[in-house]
C-alpha cells in the first residue's frame, strides 16, 4: 500500500499535474462540492422538497441565502441536492459511454474486415447526429428519470470512445510485444485483454475527463427542456427552467443554478485539459518544471 | 484541382450517402421503441376505435415497419417525406421553411465564431504568457463551461428586460425588414456561437503555439518577413488544418445547439419543430428531421475535407 502511494506521488504525470495552481484550485472546488452533494441531508439547512407557500419567491437574506423558488423551496438546499443530479449524471454517462465505446473500438480494431466496417459506419453514423439531439432521442425512447438519462446521454457519446480506442488498438496491434505474445502462444482474445486494452485505458480516461463537463452540460440541457429529470427532484437544469419565468422580479433563482453549473463543468474542464497535456508525450518534459532561461538583456 | 482530388471527393460522397442511409435505418427502427403512438397522441383521449383505426391506416402506421421504411425511402427520391400527424401537412412543405430560419441564425453565428475566434486565438498566442492571453483563455474555458440556455436567459435579462435595447424572443424574416431581422438575430446569435467561438479560440491559441516554435518561422523572421505575411502565411495556414477540424465538427454541432437557443428566443425552426414532434410522438417528422441535420452534418465534414485539400498540398497530392 505504502509503495503503491509513493509510485502514485513520484510519478510524472501527477507530478506535472499537481505543478498547475488552477489544478489544485478546481480539485479543491470539486471535492467540496461532491462532499456537500454526498452529504447534503447533513449540509443543507433546508429539506429541498418541503413546500412553504407563505414564504415564496422570497429574495437573499440571512434565513434563505439565496432565497427560495416559486413553491417556498429552499434555494441553497435545492443547489446542494441538484450536485447530486450533476455528479452521478456526469460520472455514469461517460463510465457507460468509456465502456461500450472501448468494447466496441476493442472488437472493431481487432477483428478488422467486415465487423469493422459495420461497428465503424454506425458510429459514423451516429456521430453525423448532433449529441443533443441524439441525446433527446435516445431519451424519448428510454424515458425520464435519472438512470435513463444518465444512458441516453452515454450512449450518444459512445461514438468518440469508439474510434480513439479503435485508432489505439490498431497501431498497437502491429508493436513488436504483441508479436512475441502471439509467438508465445497467447490467443487473439488474450492478447487483446492483456496487452492492448490496457494501452488504450489512459487515452480512453483523458477523453473521459474531458467529456464529464459535457455530460453535465447535456443533462442540464436536457431538464430545462423538460425530458430529463423528473421533478420534484432537484436539478440545476430543471431549476434554471422554473426559474426562467419570475426572471423579472427574481432573477437568482434562475441564475443560481446556472452558475454552478458553469463552475462544475469549468473546474472538470480545466482538470481534463490538465491531465491531457500531463500525459501527452508530445509535451514531455516541457511542462511543470519552471525553466529558467537566461536571456541577454536588451 | 486536380484529379485526385475530385477522386477523392467522389469517394467521400459516396462514403457519406452509405453514412446517411444507415442513419435512418438507424432512426426508423429506433423510432419504433418510442413508447406512444402518434395516431392516440394526436387524437386525444376522447378518440374512438374507429376514427383511431381510421387514421392508422390513413398514415399508414398500421402497415409492418419494413413496408413504412420502404414508402418512405421511395417517397423521398419523388420529393415527398410523407405526412406529418400533428400539423396535418406534407413534412416538406413544414420543414424546409424551417431549416431556413435555422439556417439564418446558425449561419451569421458561425461566421462570428470563426472570425472573432481566430482573431482572439492569434492574439493570445502572441502574447502568449502576458496579461492579455489570461484574459482570453479564461474567458474561452469561462465559454466553452456555460450552459447555453442560461447563457441566452442571462442575455434576455440584461438587454432585453433592463436595458429594453432588444427584443426578447421572436424571430423576423429578413425580408420583413434588415433592422427588424438584425435586431431579432443578435441575441441567439451571440448565445449559439459562445461555445464554438470558446473552442475556436483554443484550438486557434494551440496550434498556434505549437507552429510559433517551427523553425521554419524563425527562418522567415530572419529574411525579414514583414509581421502581417508572417502570421497568416507562414504560421496560421499551417495551423489551419486541426482548426479546420474543429470548425467543421462545431457547425454540425450548431445545427444541434438551436434546439435550445430556439426554444429560449421562441423562434419557429427546425429545431423548435424537432422538439415539439419529439414530444408528440410526431415520428415522421423526428425522422426526416434527423435526416435533414444528418445531410448538414455529412455537407460540412465534406467541405472540411476538401478545405484540407486546399490548404494543405500535401493531402492534396496523397
Amino acid at each position: 500500500m505504502k509503495k503503491l502511494w509513493k509510485r502514485i506521488k513520484n510519478s510524472r504525470v501527477v507530478k506535472v499535474l499537481f505543478a498547475r495552481k488552477a489544478v489544485i484550485v478546481c480539485l479543491i472546488i470539486l471535492a467540496v462540492m461532491i462532499l456537500a452533494a454526498i452529504f447534503a441531508p447533513f449540509v443543507a439547512p433546508y429539506d429541498p422538497y418541503k413546500q412553504d407557500l407563505r414564504n415564496m419567491l422570497q429574495h437573499i437574506s440571512p434565513a434563505h441565502l439565496l432565497g427560495t423558488d416559486s413553491m417556498g423551496r429552499d434555494l441553497v438546499s435545492r443547489i446542494i441536492y441538484g450536485g447530486r443530479v450533476s455528479f452521478t449524471v456526469g460520472l455514469v454517462s461517460v463510465l457507460v459511454a468509456g465502456s461500450i465505446g472501448m468494447v466496441l473500438g476493442l472488437i472493431a480494431g481487432m477483428a478488422g474486415g467486415v465487423v469493422d466496417a459495420v461497428i465503424m459506419r454506425v458510429m459514423d453514423a451516429m456521430m453525423s447526429v448532433p449529441m443533443i439531439i441524439m441525446a433527446l432521442f435516445l431519451g424519448s425512447i428510454l424515458g425520464k428519470g435519472l438512470g435513463n438519462i444518465c444512458l441516453a446521454i452515454g450512449i450518444s457519446m459512445v461514438p468518440s470512445y469508439a474510434r480513439v480506442t479503435r485508432g489505439q488498438v490498431l497501431t498497437v496491434r502491429e508493436m513488436d510485444y504483441i508479436t512475441a505474445g502471439t509467438l508465445c502462444g497467447a490467443s487473439k482474445v488474450k492478447n487483446t485483454l492483456v496487452h492492448i486494452l490496457p494501452n488504450c485505458i489512459s487515452s480512453n480516461i483523458v477523453l473521459m475527463t474531458m467529456n464529464l463537463g459535457n455530460a453535465i452540460l447535456n443533462e442540464a440541457a436536457l431538464s430545462f427542456l423538460g425530458m430529463g429529470i423528473n421533478p420534484p427532484t432537484a436539478s440545476w437544469g430543471s431549476m434554471v427552467n422554473d426559474g426562467y419565468k419570475y426572471m423579472s422580479s427574481n432573477p437568482v433563482i434562475a441564475i443560481a443554478p446556472g452558475v454552478f453549473i458553469m463552475i462544475v463543468v469549468l473546474c472538470f474542464n480545466m482538470v481534463g485539459d490538465a491531465l491531457r497535456d500531463a500525459m501527452d508525450p508530445k509535451l514531455r518534459g516541457t511542462l511543470g518544471k519552471k525553466k529558467k532561461v537566461k536571456r541577454a538583456k536588451a | 484541382m486536380n484529379n485526385k482530388i475530385l477522386k477523392m471527393i467522389g469517394r467521400r460522397i459516396v462514403q457519406s450517402i452509405i453514412v446517411i442511409f444507415i442513419v435512418t435505418l438507424l432512426v426508423f427502427l429506433l423510432m419504433q421503441l418510442v413508447p406512444g403512438d402518434p395516431i392516440v397522441n394526436f387524437l386525444g383521449a376522447n378518440a374512438t376505435e374507429e376514427q383511431i383505426e381510421y387514421y392508422t391506416e390513413l398514415f399508414g402506421y398500421d402497415k409492418p415497419v419494413l413496408v413504412q421504411y420502404g414508402r418512405w425511402i421511395a417517397g423521398l427520391f419523388h420529393g415527398e417525406m410523407g405526412r406529418s400527424v400533428a400539423l396535418q401537412k406534407e413534412i416538406s412543405e413544414v420543414i424546409f421553411q424551417r431549416l431556413g430560419i435555422t439556417l439564418s441564425i446558425v449561419f451569421p453565428a458561425f461566421l462570428l465564431a470563426v472570425v472573432l475566434g481566430v482573431i482572439l486565438g492569434i492574439t493570445a498566442a502572441k502574447n502568449r504568457g502576458t496579461a492579455i492571453d489570461t484574459v482570453i483563455s479564461f474567458f474561452a474555458n469561462i465559454g466553452m463551461s456555460m450552459p447555453m440556455f442560461w447563457f441566452g436567459m442571462v442575455l434576455i435579462m440584461i438587454f432585453a428586460l433592463r436595458l429594453g435595447v432588444l427584443p426578447t424572443s421572436g424571430f423576423v424574416p429578413i425580408k420583413d425588414g434588415l433592422g427588424e431581422y438584425a435586431s431579432h438575430l443578435v441575441l441567439p446569435m451571440f448565445v449559439l456561437a459562445m461555445g464554438p467561438l470558446a473552442q475556436f479560440t483554443r484550438q486557434t491559441r494551440s496550434s498556434m503555439l505549437e507552429v510559433i516554435r517551427q523553425d521554419y518561422v524563425t527562418t522567415a523572421r530572419a529574411k525579414g518577413v514583414d509581421m502581417r505575411t508572417l502570421t497568416f502565411k507562414h504560421q496560421l495556414r499551417n495551423a489551419l488544418i486541426p482548426i479546420i477540424t474543429v470548425m467543421g465538427v462545431n457547425l454540425g454541432g450548431m445545427i444541434g445547439g438551436t434546439v435550445l437557443v430556439e426554444s429560449i428566443f421562441v423562434v419557429p425552426g427546425l429545431g423548435n419543430l424537432m422538439i415539439t414532434a419529439i414530444k408528440g410522438r410526431d415520428f415522421m417528422v423526428v425522422e426526416n428531421g434527423v435526416l435533414i441535420i444528418a445531410i448538414a452534418v455529412a455537407i460540412c465534414n465534406l467541405i472540411v475535407d476538401i478545405l484540407y485539400g486546399i490548404i494543405d498540398p500535401r493531402i492534396r497530392n496523397d
